[in-house]
């Protein structure tokens, strides 16, 4: 048996020299791998040998096939390259790509939004959904039953008990339980009692800002502000602090910045006014101080709050906050 | 509120482009939402915040303007302060009492602090002249005549709301009082109102004859065959008008000015200004004044230090620039040293303390005025929670393994949870929903995961694979909890190409993403087991144990629940609770050494009774195999044909392989024949 897998071995490097062409390559492949081949027999009768013998020539015989195998690979692989045998592959064809999965853009903005005040120094913080009517209200120095609730009509659970309208609240949390400096900013879920429509949602998300310290000002957070308006909409973004009013930080300002759709010419997107309004912000109001337990006196700082949705559609040119929440995967395949 | 330029120009020398007068005034916090050119007028639209009542009238709009642009303010004498000594401000005496058997009396002062009433005779009722009427219709009120026009025009001068009554068609004298049980009312609106215990109306001795501070009764309305009026003024509990407004659900603008507090020494001047308009527009004498209640108005002193206001705007600001501000805005200022010493007048009630003071300073010297700094960094140790962090990770991990990341709401209907097993008692609820939709917290993320899924089957998507991590709320026992869950979700096709076959997704689709997840956060040796979980069909579930804690659970929604949210398709779920893994989790990357030497592999066939699963032949496998067998993987899954109905078939791989040295044949054969060994013994397994 061995001597015959010698004589095969010879027989096939012969054959293999005469063949030229690829035609010829297969006919020598059939005749010694084929189902019926010289090798493929030899195989067969592997089963009726000495036991004694049977690793041994069975281990020959696939050397002698892998052996086959290779020797024909090769020189066919000389013969397409000679004659460029090979089938034309119709490279118009799709290519077939892996499929990726996305963030939502809810989430791509908070990113971006929580990375930028990172660099500045800011930590995260959170708080809960689920709120004492203190929190949300009294303690930021917005009194019961006054106009300026009007501003946040809110989701009551039982008692005393509601989903915070804004995340203002986690300021508070933090100041009853850490003494200043503070540098924070808090993201989260708010709930508001609207009529969804294009620009209204009862849910949305808000990032709001802290830093409390022994001398922080007014001209602070212009500056750390503007810092964000510039790396979140761009370079050349112009920035514009007008007075407002919010119970919970005095001086207040409304920040504008100068619209990213014509910047700044007018357009349908700024009402002709060439500004975005996009975030709240103002020193907090020492009546705030007080009700967390500092010394009102002794430090001051600022605040600012931001909606995220707001800014997603900005950034994105989204025109229907419902499309966050709907999921459709051709819009969240677009981020 | 509306105000016409022509009309602002009465109070002060403006002469500006009304655009840059818009910019001004925005930018100074009485913010103009727009400037419309209506003929030849302009006209302002303003937006007020809540603290600015003042601003509600366009005497207080030009002051704004007047202190902006550094002009004087004009206002009519019977608004000056201090107050002129006018004809019509006779104290009533007794004996004029009786004489005209008539009184006006406040029975709860709780709720009206001060109220006047002008008797005023043989007025002729007729339409406003042109002037007046263009003022009414400038802040887009409609004229009626020139009593109520006038009484209108003078709430948009001044802020202070008025009304006259027909005084010929009151029985009796004026009372404000609080309604009685049962009484009702006919107001201007032709609406039959009922004003509830605790609202306050104005009543003649037999009935109401007007809603306090909100709107008049028909019955004594002014009208062409009026001759005698009653012209009221008056001051009424912000709060109690609040809450009226509210009940009626009904805001007028003179509710509006109540609710924001309205200056009470303006009652009588502005009673003044009226009677004196009427005089002149609609003849009739003046006569009777009632002044009942509080006199005096609000007033106030604060010390300012220039110094501080300096340091919390970061500018530097003089004591003279600072009094210049306040004085242009109607405060009277006194330098003192260092200091001022601050008299807040009567209309600024919203001025209470130096922050205030600040504010103001601040927004006429202009924010755009005030220098950008970069405050003094804290220096915070950590920028994230663990949680954060991990939530991150695992998003980031996700849409690696091609999921999409939704987010839906938290507030759901309530019947969204049916088949889930939850507790009512358990279940946040909403006082006030807006809609059916947002009856409750979702106590668990599958409604929201199968809600965006039928929405998207819906528009005919053919593969989707979501996750979403978001809380879920519960109550207990009167505490509320608010879970951190990751939900997966896998329907429909799973690859589709012109080159391979189509492949649907199926539980092992859920469950190598779970797998793959659990390994990429370094959680190894995640036992999954069969049980039952919330929503899942109990024949293709699996709750995932870690640590002797269950940390999630994934399986086939069932038919039932799919049914409920509209999905006609098999949808692959898992949940993954993230708060159970936050200590187990490991973020760190290190390197760990591998073999150098070849791995031997041998491949098992096997027949296995049905009763009997894959994971308890692995376990065998890797006990009876010992440390040399470093990985056993299942190469093929099959029933029918070659095999009884009551077995399967399974092909397991077998990779053998040693960290010191090459493996010799006969010892893998060794350990190989133990394994089979074990397995036929232990498991009943035959070989094929």
């Amino acid at each position: 048996m061995e001597n015959e897998i010698k004589n095969i071995r010879q027989l096939f490097k012969e054959d293999l020299k005469a063949a030229s062409d690829v035609k010829a390559l297969e006919d020598i492949r059939v005749k010694y791998l084929g189902r019926k081949g010289i090798v493929s027999k030899l195989m067969e009768k592997l089963p009726s040998l000495d036991k004694d013998k049977k690793p041994l020539i069975g281990k020959e015989l696939n050397v002698l096939k892998t052996f086959i195998q290779g020797e024909l690979k090769s020189k066919g692989e000389v013969f397409i390259s000679k004659n460029n045998l090979m089938e034309e592959v119709d490279i118009t064809l799709p290519g077939i790509a892996p499929s990726v999965g996305r963030l939502h853009p809810i989430t791509k903005t908070l990113n971006e939004i929580n990375g930028i005040f990172i660099s500045l120094g800011f930590k995260i913080e959170e708080g809960p959904e689920i709120e004492k009517e203190f929190y949300n209200f009294e303690a930021l120095n917005i009194p019961l039953e006054h106009p300026s609730r009007d501003a946040f009509d809110t989701f009551y659970i039982k008692g005393d008990i509601l989903l915070r309208s804004h995340t203002s609240t986690v300021q508070i949390r933090i100041m009853e339980k850490t003494k200043p400096p503070i540098q924070a900013i808090m993201p989260g879920r708010v709930y508001r009692p609207d009529a969804v429509d294009a620009s209204h949602s009862f849910m949305f998300h808000q990032v709001e800002g802290l830093m409390v310290d022994h001398d922080i000002k007014f001209s602070d957070l212009k500056g750390v502000l503007n810092i964000f308006t510039k790396q979140m909409f761009g370079e050349k973004t112009k920035t514009r602090f007008r007075p407002s009013f919010f119970p919970f930080t005095e001086p207040s300002a409304e920040v504008d910045i100068s619209c990213i759709i014509c910047r700044g010419k007018g357009c349908r997107v700024c009402s002709h006014t060439g500004w975005l309004e996009i975030l709240g912000a103002g020193m907090v109001n020492p009546k705030v101080f007080e009700a967390v337990g500092y010394r009102a006196t002794k430090y001051a700082g600022f605040a600012f709050g931001m909606g995220v949705e707001r800014i997603a559609m900005l950034k994105y040119g989204i025109d229907d906050i419902r499309l966050f929440f709907e999921n459709d995967v051709r819009f969240l395949k677009q981020f | 509120m509306k105000v016409s330029y022509s009309w602002l120009k009465d109070y002060v020398d403006v002469n500006i482009d009304p655009k840059k007068l818009e910019e001004l005034l925005t930018m100074a916090g009485v913010t103009v939402s727009s400037c419309e050119k209506i003929g030849k007028e302009y006209i302002f639209e303003f937006e007020i915040t809540a603290n600015r009542a003042d601003c509600l009238s366009v005497i207080g709009i030009a002051r704004e303007t007047a202190a902006i642009l550094g002009k004087k303010l004009k206002v009519p004498k019977e608004l000056k302060t201090p107050k002129p000594k006018t004809a019509y401000r006779k104290p009533i005496t007794e004996n004029l009492k009786s004489k005209i058997n008539f009184n006006v009396s406040i029975k709860d002062p709780d709720l009206c602090p001060r109220y006047t009433a002008r008797v005023i005779r043989d007025v002729e009722v007729a339409p406003s002249p042109d002037w007046l009427k263009e003022r009414i219709i400038s802040v887009g009120l409609r004229p009626v005549n020139n009593i109520v026009d006038i009484t209108n025009f003078v709430l948009f001068e001044t802020g202070q709301p008025m009304h006259a009554f027909d005084l010929d068609r009151l029985k009796g004298g004026v009372i404000v009082r609080r309604a009685k049980k049962g009484e009702n009312i006919i107001t201007i609106d032709n609406t039959q109102r009922l004003p509830g215990e605790d609202t306050l109306v104005i009543a003649d001795e037999k009935e109401p004859i007007a809603i306090a501070g909100v709107i008049g009764g028909s019955a004594t309305e002014v009208n062409d065959m009026t001759k005698n009026i009653l012209l009221e003024s008056a001051n009424f509990n912000p709060i109690s008008i609040r809450r009226t407004s509210r009940a009626l659900g009904l805001s007028s603008e003179s509710s509006y000015r109540f609710e924001r507090r309205i200056d009470n020494d303006m009652v009588l001047k502005a009673s003044e200004r009226a009677s004196a308009l009427i005089k002149e527009i609609a003849g009739g004498k003046v006569e009777t004044l009632f002044d009942v209640g509080k006199k005096s108005a609000y007033s106030k002193r604060i010390t300012l230090d220039p110094g501080r206001v300096s340091s919390i705007l970061g500018i530097s600001l003089e004591k003279a620039r600072a009094s210049k501000i306040l004085r242009s805005l109607g405060f009277s200022v006194k330098e003192e040293n260092a200091r001022l010493n601050v008299t807040v007048p009567s209309f600024r009630e919203d001025v209470k303390n130096e922050t205030d003071l600040t504010e103001e300073i601040a927004r006429i010297y202009g924010y755009e005025n005030v220098p950008l700094t970069i405050p003094r960094i804290i220096g915070n140790t950590k920028t994230k929670d663990l949680e954060d962090t991990i939530e991150e990770k695992i998003k980031d991990i996700l849409i690696r393994l091609d999921l999409n990341e939704i987010i839906t709401y938290s507030l759901i209907k309530r019947n969204k949870i049916n088949d889930l097993g939850i507790k009512d008692e358990n279940i946040v609820s909403i006082k006030n929903p807006l809609s059916i939709d947002q009856e409750i917290m979702r106590p668990s993320l599958l409604s929201g995961m199968l809600s965006s899924i039928s929405y998207n089957l819906n528009r005919k998507a053919k593969r989707l694979s979501f996750f979403e991590i978001g809380k879920t709320y519960e109550e207990r026992n009167g505490s509320y909890a608010e879970n951190r869950i990751l939900s997966m979700g896998l329907t429909g096709i799973k690859s589709e190409n012109w080159k391979t076959h189509k492949d649907e997704f199926g539980f092992f689709d859920m469950k190598g993403v779970f797998e793959k997840l659990l390994e990429e956060l370094k959680i190894e040796g995640a036992v999954f087991k069969k049980a039952e979980a919330p929503g899942l069909d109990k024949n293709a579930t699996s709750i995932v144990e870690y640590d002797g804690e269950i940390i999630g659970h994934l399986g086939v929604v069932s038919e039932r629940v799919s049914k409920n949210a509209d999905v006609d398709k098999e949808v692959f779920y898992a949940e993954l609770y993230i708060e159970r893994i936050l200590k187990k989790v490991s973020l760190d990357k290190r390197y760990a050494a591998y073999s150098r030497y070849p791995a031997v592999t041998r491949d098992i066939s096997i027949v296995l009774d049905k009763g009997l699963t894959s994971g308890e032949v692995v376990t065998l496998i890797k006990e009876a195999g010992g440390k040399l067998v470093k990985e056993v993987s299942l190469e093929d899954y099959y029933k029918g044909k070659h095999i009884p109905l009551d077995k399967n078939g399974l092909l397991y791989r077998i990779e053998y392989r040693s960290d010191e040295r090459t493996l010799e044949d006969a010892e893998v054969e060794k350990i190989h024949s133990e394994i089979k060994k074990a397995l036929s013994e232990k498991l009943n397994v035959s070989f094929r």
